[in-house]
Order: C-alpha cells, then sequence, then structure tokens
C-alpha cells in the first residue's frame, strides 16, 4: 500500500512538472525539481511494487529505500552544487555536479540493486522444487476452475 | 580510411550472421521454436540478446550526435541502465516466466490477455505492437541502409534492400531461434566495438580530465548536469526511459524463453554489465568528438549523426573502424528481428485470438506475416522519408504507455482491473499517436521539456490507477486464481 501510494505521489509530481512547462511555456525551474521528485518516488515505487510477494519484504524495502535516497541525493547535489567554471577542481575526471549525475545517478546503483535482486532471490524464488510445486498447483486451479492453456486452445 | 578492411570486416560479419541462420533454420520446426526459441535458452544468452534488442542504432550514431549537441543532457536517455535490468526483472521477469510456463503463453500481449480474462485488451496490446514496429522496423531499415552504404558503397537504396534481405532471410527461416543466437554473436560484436572506441576516444583527449578540461574552458554549459537542456527534458528523458523500459515487449518476450527459471538470478548482473559496456561508446564518442572540435583537431560537424563516422575517421584503425560499423549493423539487425517476431506473432496469434478463432498452421502464418512485414518496412523506408520520421519516433513512447500500467503494474498489483488496463492501453495509443502527429506536423508545439512519451506515459498511469480504483469492486473477478498464485506466491 505504501509502494502504490508513493507511485501515485511520483505520478502526481511529473503531471505537476508538465503542467509547469504548459502554464508557463518554458521549462521553469521548479518544474525540473517537480519531475526529480517524481522520479525519486516513482522508480523505487515501482521497484518495491514489483518486488512484494509472500515473505519477500525486507531486502525489497531496503534496496528501494536505498534507490529513494540516491536519487534524492543525486538530484539534490546537481540541483544545488555551484556552476562550474574553468578553474573548478574536477571530481574523477568531471565537474562535481556532472560527477554526482554520472558516478552517483549513472553507477553506484550498479552496487546493490543486481546483488539485491540476486539475494533476494536465493532466499525466496525458483528453486526447481518451487517451481514444480507452483506448476502443479497451478495446474490444480485450472482443472477445477475450467481454465485452459494458451497453447492447448 | 581503406575501404577494404571495412568491406572485409562488414563480409565476415554478414557470413558468420548468415551462417547462423542457417544454423538455427535446421532447428526451427514448430511454432514454438520459430516464436520461443523452444524455450531452450541459457541465462548469458537471454541477457546478451535482450541487451542487443534493447540497443538499436540509435546507441551508437544518434546517441553520440545526441551528446555532442545537447551535453551531458543526452546522457539521461542511458543514465538509467543501471538501474532498469533490475527494475524489470523484480517486477516482471519471475513473473512472466513463470506464467509463460504454467499457461503456455506464446507472445506479450498473451500475458495482458490472461492477467485480465480479456480478448480485447489482448486485441488493443497487438494493435500497439504493429503500430509501434511497423515505425521501427523502417527507420531501422533506413539506419541499416546507411550502414551498409558505408561499408560496402552500395548506394542508400541498394544498402536498405540488402540489410532487409539479410534480416528477413534469418528471421523467416529461422525465427526468434535464429534471433537469439545472432544476437549473441552480434551483442558481442557490440560490446567489443564499444569498449575498444571508448578506450580510443579517451586516448585521444588525454583521458576524462583531459577532455573535460578542454570542454571547461571553452563550453561549461556542455558538462553541467543537464547539458544545454532544460532540468525538465533531461529528467523527463529519466522518466521515460527509466520507466518506460519494462514496458519493451520485444525484451520481455525473452523472459518466455529461459529454459530455467532459476537463471533468472543472475539476470539483472549480466543484462546490466552487458549494457553498461555497450553504452561506452555513446558517452565517449559524443564528448570526445566534441572536445576535438573544440581544439581545433576537427571540424565542427555539418550534421550531429555524424559524430561516429567522423570520429572513426580521424582517430581508428581500419580494422577497428570495421568493426564499430559491424557493431552498429549488428544493433540495428538485433532490434530490427526481435521487432519481426513480435509483429509477426500479433498478427499471426494475438489478433486471431482478440476475435475468438485459432489460426491452423502458425508456424506457416508467422513466416508469412514476418515477410509482410519487412517488405511494409522496406517500402516504407525507400518511399516515404517522411513518414518514416513520423512512425520512428512512435516506438519506445507508445511501448510505454501501453505495456508499463497494464502489463508491468497489473501483474505486480491483483487491484488493477480489466476496465482500468482497457482505458490505459486506449489512452496511451490514442494519446501516443495524437500527440506525436500533431507535434510532427507542427500543428501544435510542446513547450520545452515536455516530451509526448512522457506526458502520455503519466496519463496511462494515472489512467490505469485511477480506474482501476474506481472499479475495484472488479478487481478479484478480472484475476484468475492460478495466474494470482504466479503474482503472489
Amino acid at each position: 500500500m505504501i509502494a502504490l501510494a508513493a507511485l501515485v505521489l511520483g505520478l502526481l509530481f511529473a503531471a505537476l512538472a508538465y503542467l509547469g512547462a504548459f502554464l508557463t511555456g518554458t521549462a521553469p525551474l521548479w518544474s525540473g525539481w517537480a519531475m526529480a521528485a517524481a522520479l525519486v518516488f516513482t522508480l523505487p515505487a515501482t521497484l518495491a511494487l514489483g518486488g512484494r510477494r509472500t515473505g519477500g519484504g525486507r531486502i525489497v524495502a531496503v534496496t528501494a529505500w536505498l534507490l529513494a535516497v540516491i536519487l534524492a541525493a543525486g538530484f539534490a547535489l546537481a540541483f544545488l552544487l555551484p556552476v562550474e567554471d574553468a578553474a573548478t577542481l574536477l571530481w574523477g575526471g568531471l565537474p562535481p555536479r556532472a560527477a554526482v549525475i554520472v558516478y552517483g545517478i549513472g553507477l553506484l546503483p550498479l552496487l546493490f540493486l543486481p546483488w539485491g535482486y540476486a539475494r533476494h532471490f536465493a532466499r525466496h524464488d525458483l528453486d526447481a522444487v518451487t517451481v514444480q510445486a507452483l506448476a502443479d498447483e497451478c495446474a490444480r486451479l485450472q482443472r477445477e476452475h475450467g481454465i485452459s492453456r494458451v497453447d492447448a486452445e | 580510411m581503406p575501404r577494404g578492411a571495412l568491406v572485409a570486416t562488414g563480409l565476415v560479419y554478414l557470413l558468420v550472421t548468415a551462417a547462423i541462420g542457417l544454423w538455427a533454420a535446421r532447428r526451427t520446426r514448430t511454432a514454438s521454436d520459430f516464436f520461443l526459441a523452444g524455450r531452450t535458452i541459457g541465462a548469458w544468452a537471454l541477457a546478451i540478446a535482450a541487451m542487443a534488442a534493447t540497443l538499436s542504432g540509435f546507441a551508437f550514431i544518434g546517441g553520440p550526435g545526441l551528446i555532442y549537441t545537447a551535453g551531458l543532457g543526452a546522457l539521461f536517455i542511458v543514465l538509467p541502465a543501471s538501474i532498469t535490468s533490475s527494475l524489470t526483472a523484480w517486477v516482471l521477469a519471475r513473473r512472466l516466466r513463470l506464467l509463460g510456463e504454467v499457461r503456455g503463453l506464446i507472445t506479450i500481449p498473451d500475458a495482458v490477455g490472461v492477467r485480465y480474462r480479456s480478448p480485447t485488451a489482448q486485441g488493443l496490446a497487438a494493435v500497439a505492437i504493429l503500430v509501434a514496429v511497423t515505425g521501427y522496423i523502417a527507420t531501422n531499415f533506413v539506419a541499416l541502409g546507411l550502414v551498409i552504404d558505408a561499408i560496402f558503397g552500395t548506394g542508400r537504396t541498394s544498402g536498405i534492400l540488402l540489410g532487409a534481405a539479410v534480416v528477413l532471410a534469418y528471421t523467416v527461416s529461422g525465427g526468434i531461434l535464429a534471433g537469439i543466437y545472432t544476437d549473441l554473436f552480434q551483442g558481442a560484436v557490440m560490446a567489443v566495438a564499444s569498449t575498444l572506441v571508448f578506450a580510443t576516444a579517451l586516448s585521444t583527449g588525454g583521458g576524462i580530465g583531459g577532455i573535460s578540461a578542454t570542454i571547461m574552458a571553452r563550453e561549461p554549459l556542455f558538462l553541467g548536469p543537464w547539458g544545454t537542456m532544460p532540468a525538465l527534458a533531461a529528467l523527463s528523458f529519466f522518466f521515460v526511459f527509466g520507466l518506460g523500459t519494462i514496458g519493451q515487449p520485444h525484451v520481455l518476450h525473452k523472459f518466455y524463453m529461459l529454459r530455467d527459471p532459476a537463471k533468472l538470478k543472475w539476470y539483472p548482473v549480466l543484462m546490466t554489465g552487458s549494457l553498461m559496456i555497450a553504452l561506452l561508446l555513446y558517452f565517449g564518442v559524443g564528448i570526445a568528438t566534441k572536445a576535438a572540435v573544440l581544439r581545433g583537431e576537427m571540424p565542427p560537424l555539418a550534421h550531429p549523426d555524424d559524430a561516429t563516422p567522423a570520429f572513426l575517421l580521424r582517430y581508428a584503425k581500419p580494422l577497428l573502424g570495421g568493426i564499430v560499423f559491424s557493431g552498429v549493423a549488428a544493433a540495428i539487425m538485433s532490434t530490427v528481428n526481435s521487432f519481426l517476431s513480435i509483429g509477426a506473432a500479433a498478427v499471426s496469434h494475438d489478433l486471431p485470438r482478440a476475435f475468438g478463432r485459432r489460426v491452423a498452421r502458425p508456424l506457416l502464418i508467422g513466416r508469412i506475416a514476418t515477410v509482410i512485414l519487412a517488405l511494409l518496412g522496406a517500402m516504407l523506408a525507400l518511399k516515404s522519408t517522411l513518414l518514416v520520421a513520423l512512425l520512428g519516433v512512435f516506438g519506445w513512447g507508445l511501448f510505454a504507455a501501453t505495456f508499463v500500467p497494464a502489463l508491468a503494474l497489473g501483474l505486480a498489483w491483483p487491484g488493477a482491473t480489466r476496465i482500468g488496463a482497457i482505458a490505459s492501453i486506449g489512452v496511451g495509443l490514442v494519446g501516443t499517436i495524437l500527440g506525436e502527429t500533431l507535434s510532427w506536423a507542427g500543428v501544435y508545439t510542446f513547450p520545452r521539456g515536455v516530451t509526448v512519451s512522457g506526458l502520455v506515459l503519466v496519463a496511462s498511469l494515472l489512467t490505469f490507477l485511477g480506474i482501476s480504483w474506481l472499479t475495484r469492486g472488479h478487481a478479484a473477478a478480472d484475476l484468475d486464481p492460478d495466474v494470482r498464485l504466479v503474482m503472489e506466491g
């Protein structure tokens, strides 16, 4: 329910961002902030909604929160850090705000998202016994409710 | 750059592709082989094929050109790559793979149909696929014609015909089975090309720090967080390409083909890694070309799409140039193959099912549909540049607006209803076609920073959630118990 509410909130932020552009005819800075807020809510919320299954909660929640924090911090720094010039010290070969975008938003999620999924998968998902049990139960439900397979129709 | 090296590399590439197609054709005997590779592929094949289908020629030609023009803002199209594979895995991989197994699904619209017990939703999803793939195929054939012309000097028309013939030959004979294994080869070519060019790009500019110093001294806005775009435009790219990825049927379709669902565990690692490697060229060539132009080593580009060819001509060794051009051809051909496959399935499987019918010989009809779609795409590519330009912008946004709500959220949220799904697919279809046409024809100019795809994606998602909530009393009846078990178990 929290994930669904966060998703709706994120979409309303996105709608607000576009509304700002329509009302002013340009793309005001606050529209950018609103779209950044939309991303901070929608992507982690979608991940949390997708990971929601029986017994699958903790790793999904931690991963979604971590993603939200990285997106929020990254976008906030990109908006708030001072504008650079030729004398600005480079961070990892890039101006600070660009470095935050490329290394922070672009690469940091690599360090935990795929591993979070693998860990979640190992605990809750698809070993051969689980898959067979699920398939058997689905076959029973299909017989009971008169449901046919697509490739058998 | 000497043409001999280009031609030799291009020929080797085409011969290997043809050989794989021939091998796959001998193993394609049933509709399941043709549309689902017989459900026999492994984790590496799944990840590389998904990467190859995701990246079209845009990643190698249009993308670096856009970076050259718009600076860092253009990076927001590919920046979500570190997130999207994991997001797709969490939301859809497991559910689609299991649903495919327990319900014997063949296509992505099948999944929409069984989720809501609705042939109408399946039919609308198939229509969305047909509209999107027709334009996608035509634009990719145009790009393929240009690449083949660059390698062999055939001229644009012959290049389009030759490229279309090669893709058609291996797709119609070997179906998606040929596609998967050519994708493996093509994905490897793309990754090698991208890595080598990235290294070349860094070495020409004195490393990433040297390139940045050159650009910051003359055009600091270029390396600002949003480049030369408004923040809204760059972040809107992130929204559409971040969330929209979980609605791309030509990629999602491949989950049905995985032999062992337990292998999904490593899908995000493999897919994200290969995607990031293949995208190095996008970033590297874009900023290195900009720095070279600012240093006066290269003349300003007449057209942004010249960035990659001009960079290669100036800095790359002939063999590397040949590999990169083959990589571009590979990116285009693998994408077209996937589009042909899902388009043919929409014609031969989904639309008949939507009308309560079943085709008698699905393999034959699938092959005929593949030929018709390829011919239509080639004809559009040859005859109408304007129409191709219009249709070409539909694809990604249309898929996102129609499949993210109804498929991705629908399979994750039991509260979704049939009416909500049909309404959101309708909003996605009509909104995208209307918005893109008005914008393309110059009837209406959207404010700076607003993309039709982003706007319609928000509208279709809110429609889906809002109408599902209003009709929540129907949610339980719209969901079969076995599908619910797959979604939640």
